[in-house]
């Protein structure tokens, strides 16, 4: 993943519309209670918030099939309606997270989303303010720290507590190893213990990753070739949708760019900072592989370094306090 | 809003007499904060747990917006508050949010105990401002029209399972008829109506055990899923209420218990059974509920566990879904041929050739499906 793409904010922090998906105005009530001063967004906020905009003409300008809805449904039904529906998705989430310590970071009380002292410095919010923000909200940095959140989020779910799994990141520009991609390559391979970099490959100065940004592997005691292998790709921009396929098949890309290649072909995880609609998570599958968005991440991000998760508290403070205040 | 807006609807000698009472100066330590609330409905709290009704008005109910423009603008004397006596207590039953707010703004560490950290920060005189209020006494009865007017039908709303609550009570307890509550608040649109009957289903399902608010998937609880759904003419018909309406308690028969079951499950999920709703938004998922309960054949695939937009086609039938698809396939091609001109040329990828080859292999394919359909009993 190269920073310098278009990666923008999806929206900045603003009045909810109608028309947004559940998910969005979830991220808003969220988003709402960490701008608080008591840490705490309700339901009523979210209805004040959505009847200020008054984009319930609009919405149903949009919608086409506005004439089969019950008559003389009023605007004020149609708010409460989205705000139920936002809370089922906060709900989803809360279930989606996991019940663990590093789980979903906000109390939901009744009608409420409360802050805890623990919120702020969280995996998950720094996630929602990616999502939200871009990844230039809290220092330059947002999108390698991304990158190593995911590598851990995969290395945990192929099961890195037990043993033998590893993760590498390989997305441009290398914070770690080697920074050109055919040293790159070779180290990666080096590690992997399968592969290695075809000779005389044309490597191009701008082939940066190749798309590949992590890479994450369970092997066995033996050390032998054949074992599971996941490529991943991450997106934190609005144009996710259009990454999922940028990383052509894996086997493809081991061809392309190794000699030797792996034993059995490596599966493909698509990590984005998102909640995604579920009526989008099938076919965000089928074109990117294993699906991890926010709350899969935060699922599995119980393996995350002192270190890392420090910059993630200075991240999100940062992206606060630059777009929130 | 000023009282007197709620003289000009109201018709009746009682709220009148309520209403143009002198307002008395009381102090707040002697006012308590109204359990019975409509906005609490769906809370557990009694007269005691005043703490506890000041935090869920504070966390739920936005008491915040009230504190600032009272500490900013002082309290709108004119904006009096209603109190009834009750056990020797003054209970405030109109103007909680507005009480909620004075009690923290005048106590710091009333505000700290609850956990409110952003109350404003008053100075001692300003405090002493706000130790006595503006209170009209009175009783439930003599304002139901006020409040009514105010809250269900007007200009400070009510989320729609407060507004059912407090129909539901003057109807129930105070034998209102539901016509004349609708005519007293200027509801037009059989709101009041239907959302009483919408409170009366919910009951039911409570009370026959085949539903409980508190196992519900979502920490919410959904109710304007209930009695907007109750608004369809399939969502009656599968309950049993298409011919007496169900404006009673108790509305759904005997026989469709197990149906209302069933509704209820499909609407908020099963928390303790890890099941999801069915329903996850008014629009489009209600509205493919509705779909579903028009064909006993969409019925029989939800009970299966099948997924909503699947039962959904199954309810449609195939001869529906083949005219829905061709309509929509002959739209995208005249759509796709408008774009040629512009969209396509010599220099262009050649998949789309390709794409267009299949497209009229597909449609000659279709062509003769139809034709030998056409003459298959011949």
């Amino acid at each position: 993943m190269t920073p310098d793409e278009n990666q923008g904010p999806i929206e900045p922090f603003s009045v909810p519309k109608l028309s947004d998906s559940a998910e969005e105005k979830a991220d808003w009530v969220e988003l709402y209670a960490l701008k608080d001063d008591d840490g705490n967004a309700s339901f009523s906020d979210l209805l004040t918030a959505l009847g200020i905009s008054g984009t319930a003409d609009a919405a149903e300008e949009d919608d086409d099939d506005a004439e089969d809805l019950p008559d003389e449904m009023s605007d004020d039904d149609r708010y409460e309606g989205a705000g139920e529906d936002a809370f089922l998705e906060i709900t989803d989430r809360l279930e989606s997270c996991g019940r663990t310590s590093a789980g979903y970071p906000f109390e939901v009380a009744g009608s409420a989303v409360v802050c805890r002292d623990t919120t702020l410095t969280s995996v998950y919010v720094f996630l929602l303010l990616l999502s939200r923000y871009g990844h230039k909200a809290g220092g330059a940095d947002g999108a390698k720290i991304f990158e190593e959140v995911c590598a851990k989020a995969a290395e945990s779910y192929l099961g890195a507590l037990e043993t033998h799994v590893r993760s590498y990141v390989f997305g441009f520009p290398r914070r770690i190893g080697p920074r050109g991609f055919a040293k790159a390559l070779d180290a990666l391979c080096a590690e992997l213990g399968e592969g290695c970099r075809r000779s005389g490959s044309a490597t191009s100065p701008d082939q940066k990753d190749a798309k590949l940004d992590i890479v994450a592997w369970r092997s066995f005691a033996d050390r032998r070739q054949g074992k599971l292998i996941a490529f991943g790709q991450c997106a934190t921009g609005a144009d996710w949708k259009d990454k999922a396929t940028e990383l052509i098949p894996p086997e493809s890309w081991c061809k392309l760019w190794m000699l030797d290649q792996p034993a059995v072909w490596p599966i493909r995880m698509f990590f984005v900072p998102h909640r995604i609609n579920g009526n989008m998570w099938f076919e965000t599958c089928v074109k990117g592989g294993i699906l991890f968005d926010r709350c899969r991440i935060v699922q599995h991000s119980g393996l995350l370094s002192k270190d890392l998760q420090d910059r993630i508290a200075a991240w999100s403070k940062a992206a606060i306090a630059k777009n929130q205040r | 809003m000023g009282v007197g807006m709620a003289k000009k609807t109201t018709t009746t000698k009682t709220p009148q007499t309520a209403i143009a009472s002198e307002p008395e100066l009381l102090p707040v330590k002697d006012l308590y904060l109204d359990p019975k609330n409509p906005r609490l409905a769906s809370s557990e709290v009694t007269m005691e747990d005043q703490d506890g009704i000041l935090r869920i008005l504070w966390r739920e109910r936005a008491v915040n917006e009230i504190a600032d423009s009272i500490a900013a603008s002082g309290f709108w004397t004119h904006e009096m508050l209603f109190a009834t006596q009750e056990n020797g207590k003054w209970v405030v039953i109109e103007g909680n949010r507005r009480l909620a707010a004075v009690k923290l703004l005048r106590d710091p560490a009333l505000a700290k105990r609850i956990g409110v950290a952003s109350i404003p920060l008053m100075t001692s005189v300003d405090r002493e401002k706000l130790a006595k209020l503006p209170v009209v006494k009175c009783t439930r009865e003599s304002i139901w029209q006020y409040v009514g007017f105010k809250h269900v039908n007007g200009p400070q709303d009510w989320d729609s399972v407060a507004k059912a609550e407090y129909v539901a009570r003057l109807h129930n307890d105070l034998k209102i008829d539901l016509e004349k509550i609708a005519t007293t608040i200027g509801d037009r649109h059989e709101t009041v109506k239907r959302m009483y009957r919408g409170l009366m289903v919910l009951k039911q399902a409570e009370s026959e055990g085949v539903f409980d608010r508190k196992n519900c998937y979502s920490t919410r609880f959904a109710y304007s899923h209930l009695w907007t759904g109750l608004g369809y003419e399939s969502v009656q018909e599968f309950l049993g209420l298409k011919s007496s309406g169900g404006y009673k308690p108790n509305p759904v028969p005997k026989a469709k218990v197990s149906n209302l079951g069933e509704l209820m499950l499909w609407l908020y999920g099963d928390k303790k059974a890890g099941k999801k709703p069915v329903v996850r938004s008014q629009n489009p998922d209600l509205r493919n509920l509705v779909t579903v309960l028009r064909s006993a054949k969409g019925v029989a695939a939800l009970r299966k566990g099948l997924p909503l937009t699947t039962s959904v086609d199954i309810s449609k039938g195939d001869e529906q879904l083949l005219r829905e698809s061709m309509v929509e396939g002959e739209a995208a091609l005249r759509k796709a041929v408008s774009y040629v001109p512009t969209g396509y040329g010599p220099s262009k990828p050649s998949d789309l050739r390709d794409t267009a080859k299949t497209i009229r292999k597909l449609a000659e394919s279709l062509d003769r499906a139809i034709y030998t359909a056409e003459n298959d009993d011949t």
